[in-house]
């Protein structure tokens, strides 16, 4: 327990409980719409705000809002094209994806330096919390979850079937945009802790060990908020004890709560068949 | 009293005239059935009339009001073609009926006691009150969609709106699905609005049939409808359906 007497660790800690909370809260609902691509797709413009930022020299305590700002600006047209383009959604995804890429790769290259910022942006490191992405993580935190504390029945309605959601005359559009919203800014704001390369893995994955275990949508998205803390945490721990990056250690541990379940209900299958065989 | 009301109505798709001046009524406890060929424009009709897709030109009025201003889309229930949720969604049936609930409680508020009544007597109404708590997947095909008309219902909908629902229903439930409509009209006072390609049956219960394929050839009770030379017109082929 000797990291808590560091105050880095205290705030990765934190950051880390609210982002394991709210990442795979909205990830449950992009999993079941299928689309599971758009927090690294956020992630992705998100880089190129940071990228951006490093680039024009923004200040150090501003660069997570520009940040912020510049992934929800990515929100906003991945929607207008989803609503407006014909384009299949794993197509839409990978097309926003690249440009994302693409300019955070071109504006690094201008910034000329910035090498340690970008891996701990790549990555997520524990070091790299200050106390104003804190209070970041805190204020979108809070915004999420009143959101689905609020909203959570709609959203179900509107990802099970959208048609008939629109039809018992829920405003989807308003609900979609606001939700998309919220996913980058969860999004951008995780980034310190996780890392860009694997955000996306912390809304999908605790999502995918819920599916296995859970018999309804109220048990996944428990489940899922319990996987998605308990990963965070963990994974938060090992990377301190063991001098590893944080984003990696934290996915490993979801990934290894994915493997065990998998495994156990493989076995749990393999009874059942034996048993009613025997049975017959 | 006018439930529905349809003035020249059109819509198109690509340049392609998919319905053209469509003109009709639908009154208060009436139980209307749409019928027509496949691409006839019955399921483009009903998203019309559910305000889905914008009509190239014409008016909708629901309960006398234009589309535009209504509000009271509680008062609609809808049963889609083939009702599917994603593959491997994880829900009930109880969660998949109380959803029909969510028009009628409103914005940011949950379900109350009555509410859960109400979802429990309409999954009752289809005979699945003792699945519940079921997963729906686990629920044959028949016995699903049988969940998305206990949806419907728990709005206590003052319409019911129904796209082709008897698809996947086996001919054991068809019967008891049919008696069910019937009763929500005539013990209830719900307007039943069914698109069917089911002639023979639905000519034994509808009050009123109207032919569609493009326009709307046909209009009047089944036996006025029904007779062979009509339904050659509408389907182009010989068909025969007892009245």
């Amino acid at each position: 327990m000797d990291m808590l007497h560091y105050d880095f660790m205290i705030r990765a800690l934190i950051a880390g409980l609210i982002t394991g909370l709210i990442c795979p809260a909205l990830g449950v609902f992009l999993v079941l719409r299928r689309y599971s691509f758009m927090a690294d797709t956020l992630a992705h413009i998100s880089l190129a705000g940071v990228a951006f930022g490093l680039w024009i020299g923004v200040a150090a305590e501003f660069s997570p809002l520009l940040t912020l700002l510049v992934a929800m600006i990515g929100a906003v047209m991945v929607d207008h094209l989803r609503v407006r383009s014909r384009l299949s959604a794993e197509a839409l995804l990978a097309l926003v994806m690249s440009g994302g890429l693409a300019l955070a790769v071109v504006f690094f290259g201008l910034s000329r330096g910035g090498v340690l910022d970008i891996t701990s942006y790549l990555f997520g490191s524990l070091m790299t919390v200050n106390a104003a992405d804190l209070w970041l993580i805190l204020i979108v935190g809070a915004a999420v979850l009143l959101f689905l504390l609020f909203l959570a029945k709609e959203l179900y309605f509107i990802c099970s079937d959208e048609e008939a959601a629109r039809v018992s005359g829920l405003p989807v559009d308003l609900l979609n945009r606001i939700f998309i919203l919220l996913v980058a800014m969860t999004v951008a704001v995780s980034l310190r802790v996780v890392g860009t390369l694997l955000v996306g893995a912390l809304m999908v994955i605790p999502v995918l060990t819920s599916l296995i275990v859970g018999r309804s949508f109220r048990q996944v998205v428990y489940l899922s908020l319990v996987l998605g803390v308990l990963s965070s945490l963990l994974g938060l721990t090992a990377s301190y004890q063991f001098g590893l990056a944080a984003g990696g250690c934290v996915v490993l541990v979801a990934l290894a709560f994915f493997i065990v379940s998998y495994g156990l209900k493989g076995l749990h299958t393999l009874f059942k068949k034996r048993s009613l065989v025997k049975n017959e | 009293m006018k439930v529905i009301e349809l003035r020249n109505l059109y819509f198109s798709y690509n340049d392609r005239v998919i319905l053209e001046d469509i003109n009709l009524t639908v009154k208060k406890r009436e139980y209307l059935a749409l019928i027509g060929p496949n691409g006839s424009g019955k399921t483009t009709l009903v998203k019309l009339i559910l305000g889905l897709l914008p009509p190239v030109c014409g008016e909708v009025l629901v309960f006398g009001t234009s589309l535009q201003q209504f509000k009271d889309w509680y008062r609609l229930g809808y049963v889609p073609q083939r009702a599917v949720l994603n593959n491997g969604f994880p829900v009930t049936v109880r969660e998949v009926a109380a959803a029909g609930r969510f028009g009628r409680v409103g914005l940011c508020r949950n379900l109350k006691r009555e509410d859960w009544e109400a979802v429990e007597e309409a999954l009752d109404m289809v005979g699945l009150l003792s699945l519940q708590h079921k997963p729906l997947l686990e629920l044959s095909g028949g016995q699903q969609q049988r969940v998305f008309i206990a949806r419907a219902l728990a709005g206590q909908p003052d319409i019911l709106i129904l796209d082709e629902p008897q698809v996947g229903l086996d001919d054991r439930y068809l019967h008891d699905f049919y008696c069910l409509l019937k009763h929500l009209k005539e013990e209830r006072g719900i307007t039943i609005f069914i698109v069917s390609h089911d002639i023979a049956e639905i000519g034994s219960w509808a009050d009123r049939i109207i032919c569609l394929n493009k326009k709307v050839l046909y209009q009047g009770t089944p036996r006025e409808v029904l007779t062979p030379s009509k339904l050659n017109d509408l389907y182009g082929m010989k068909l025969y359906a007892a009245n």
